[in-house]
């Protein structure tokens, strides 16, 4: 693709953000972006390039996290649970802290298809567009959209009642 | 009316205006007639709402692992340094560690020695990161105060390792070895404790050891190695565990990086593909005039156009920046600027 530094500009802060709720981890995030953007240039050009730059991400993501997705997701919520507990290194008032810890935990527990698919359309990927990066027929994006949706917050609101009851309990 | 019940997806897809036109008019007709599709599309819209709020949560925690992310330490380098490749009014550079490891030990050295004494004063200039990237744009959210990255200095340890005198808790003192997937060693690795903010070189023989200060006492901590051509790798250790070694095992990357490790020359045809986060330019002396250019990320090789003026380039892995210091001066000069920068003048 041409117009490598437009298309820095447009997807940017969009490929970094899905990148980082994907990963937990925003340097990792960063680097993986940035390597998405170096293969751009050497891409012909693509029907969509949005679709297109979504799905090496993905795939990028994938390939390298795969060997150590369950030893990161266990450190990352080992770090996270450290972090709620030191007050003094948080930078955010308690209670973010512990949402965001419950957001990651319930978006963990999403199958990875049903996880893309939200990221994405959360980045304003369309379904075509979804269809396209996750290799699903555009008909079945609605239904994993809608079952991604109603798991995340179901599970989502299980880990806040629990941690309420936990308050009361302690 | 159709009075076929389309699915949840349907109806979510609906909600979401992605139907082909006359699909949607027909479920437009269902749903207005159909009580219970009705509710559906309530339920689907309050879905939307609360899994977007749910995942704008995540973005609370930008740095993952790195709690102490806002206001960071610009670290100091163990031995990144740029090898510069000049052709064509284009200059491509890349970081060749180990290379420059090579080719000057006794000059790292000695600037090693000279940035001891000072390193503590002015190695910890803080870099305020951009903030997180809501704004849209996560380059353009340049910090207002111009920090003076300190340049590469090879005695990462000796300072940072040093355990305060009083604590209670003793200083935890972890080795190890950093190898390739093959076994063998990586000399010039990074190792590094994000939580306790430490960070230490590997030696000839891919050996580590590092420090977890004993005002800093943890539970647990994650040891995480890197090296320029391989996939960052990390194991968590359990400090009053007895545990004290941690052996890290990196898989080669099969990435740009490592096409830049080998030397070969990085997209040089599109310039400015990383805009600077920021620039400063300093007078060296009266009418030189060098600009330091700081761009975002940097796993290990950046792209950039400098016109025809000699420029240096430094890579700090930690903080994922990447300088560049050019002007109108002998490549050796610039180099060396760039380790007494703090002594320059700001031009605005």
């Amino acid at each position: 693709m041409k117009d490598v530094e437009r298309l820095f500009k447009a997807y940017n802060a969009a490929l970094v953000r899905y990148l980082t709720r994907r990963l937990g981890d925003r340097d990792w995030a960063e680097e993986l972006a940035q390597e998405t953007f170096l293969r751009a240039l050497r891409q012909g050009d693509v029907e969509n390039e949005r679709a297109w730059l979504f799905t090496v991400a993905t795939n990028l993501a994938r390939d390298e996290g795969r060997k150590q997705a369950r030893r990161r997701r266990h450190l990352q919520l080992l770090a996270d649970e450290a972090r709620v507990r030191e007050t003094e290194m948080a930078p955010l008032p308690i209670e973010r802290e512990e949402d965001a810890l419950a957001a990651r935990r319930a978006l963990d527990a999403l199958e990875e298809r049903d996880r893309l698919a939200l990221l994405m359309r959360e980045e304003g990927l369309n379904y075509e567009e979804i269809a396209e990066a996750l290799g699903l027929s555009v008909r079945s994006i609605g239904t994993t959209l809608f079952r991604a949706r109603r798991r995340l917050v179901a599970s989502y609101e299980g880990l806040i009642q629990e941690k309420k009851g936990g308050h009361k309990a302690s | 009316v159709d009075t076929r019940h389309p699915d949840d997806g349907t109806l979510l897809a609906f909600v979401e205006d992605q139907l082909p036109a006359g699909e949607r008019e027909r479920i437009a007709t269902h749903v207005d007639w159909c009580a219970e599709c009705a509710a559906t599309v309530a339920e689907a819209r309050g879905m939307i709402a609360a899994a977007s709020r749910i995942v704008g949560a995540l973005d609370d925690v930008p740095a993952g692992v790195l709690p102490a992310r806002r206001v960071r330490r610009i670290p100091r380098w163990t031995a990144a340094a740029a090898v510069l490749v000049l052709s064509a009014g284009v200059s491509t550079v890349l970081v060749q560690q180990r290379a420059t490891e090579k080719a000057a030990p006794t000059e790292r050295a000695a600037l090693a020695g000279q940035a001891a004494g000072a390193a503590d004063a002015d190695a910890g200039v803080p870099i305020r990161e951009p903030e997180s990237s809501q704004s849209g744009s996560a380059v353009s959210a340049a910090p207002a105060s111009p920090a003076v990255p300190h340049p590469p200095a090879a005695a990462p340890t000796a300072a940072r390792a040093a355990p305060a005198p009083s604590a209670p808790p003793a200083p935890v003192t972890i080795t190890g070895r950093v190898v390739a997937e093959d076994g063998t060693p990586l000399p010039g690795a990074n190792v590094f404790i994000n939580e306790v903010n430490a960070s230490v070189g590997t030696d000839s023989s891919g050996r580590y050891s590092i420090t977890v200060p004993a005002e800093r006492p943890r539970d647990s901590v994650i040891v995480r190695a890197r090296a320029p051509g391989y996939a960052m790798q990390a194991e968590t250790l359990h400090v009053g565990g007895g545990r004290q070694t941690v052996d890290l095992r990196l898989e080669q990357s099969r990435s740009f990086i490592a096409e830049a490790s080998a030397g070969r020359a990085l997209s040089a045809e599109q310039p400015g593909l990383f805009p600077p986060i920021r620039t400063v330019r300093y007078q060296v002396r009266p009418g030189v005039v060098v600009e330091l250019r700081e761009y975002p990320g940097g796993v290990g090789a950046a792209s950039v156009r400098e016109g025809a003026l000699p420029s240096y380039m430094w890579h700090d892995p930690r903080a994922r920046r990447t300088f560049v210091l050019s002007g109108p001066l002998p490549l050796a000069e610039l180099e060396l600027l760039a380790h007494r920068l703090g002594e320059l003048v700001v031009v605005p």
